[in-house]
């Protein structure tokens, strides 16, 4: 392959092959809100008694293992904690779910509120939607699609 | 010149890490129809980048007993597509 036209031709065929998978990678909103119900759920186990609390996380992992079940069944998936652009974002966003649970945890046995255990997992729910979102974002845009 | 990999250059299979690069995994059934190909003609093609190492092949059977194959490009597959692809670009600049 000497030709720079051939050469030129097969640089599209691999832009446009890479466009093509990225574009099977569909993430339904029911999926987003799944995962972000069982982050919100995991915030909240702090104020939950033992063994409810068990319970309670028991729930969030099943709700958590049927939305990456159903994501990762599709024809093509894109790993969260991909290297890029986008790792960045994963590992932040990582950082402030632990974070809000402590916060949640604090809250309820430090400050004996119900309130900042509530408000920690509602900002849970609302960062991961906003988390998701902004990941496709710039991952689409690593891509070349946006 | 000299760069590029003579498992990769095929256009066929040029293709197919083209498609698995940007992913964790891709289904055979959407290679293969992305490469308007048979089924015979795509395993064939993988068969080469699997004896090298630049890919995984993993079969998952779903209830009903039928069989859905997983495809998936190893770090070393990534490395040598990267590094083909910067040879076509200086090829082209």
């Amino acid at each position: 392959m000497t030709n720079k036209d051939d050469v030129k031709a097969s640089l599209q065929t691999v832009s446009d092959s890479k466009k093509a998978a990225v574009k099977q990678v569909k993430v339904p909103w029911w999926q987003d809100v799944g995962i972000a119900l069982a982050m919100a759920l995991l915030t909240l186990t702090p104020i939950v008694q033992m063994p409810f609390n068990l319970f309670l996380i028991a729930i969030s992992m099943a709700l958590l293992g049927g939305m990456i079940a159903a994501y990762t069944s599709q024809s093509a998936w894109v790993d969260g904690w991909r290297k890029g652009k986008t790792r960045p974002i994963t590992y932040g966003f990582a950082a402030i779910f632990l974070s809000l649970i402590a916060v949640a945890h604090m809250g309820y046995h430090v400050f004996d509120s119900f309130l900042i255990p509530m408000a920690a997992a509602v900002a849970n729910f609302t960062l991961y939607i906003l988390f998701s979102k902004l990941w496709m974002y710039v991952w689409y845009k690593e891509m070349g699609i946006k | 010149m000299s760069q590029l990999d003579p498992v990769i250059h095929p256009p066929k299979r040029l293709q197919i890490c083209a498609l698995l690069s940007p992913v964790k995994e891709l289904d055979f059934a959407f290679i293969r129809d992305h490469l308007e190909v048979s089924d015979s003609v795509l395993s064939k093609q993988l068969r080469y980048l699997e004896d090298a190492a630049y890919i995984i092949i993993r079969k998952e059977t779903r209830e009903g007993g039928r069989q859905r194959t997983w495809v998936s490009l190893t770090t070393e597959g990534h490395n040598a597509f990267s590094a083909h692809v910067s040879a076509l670009q200086k090829i082209c600049s």
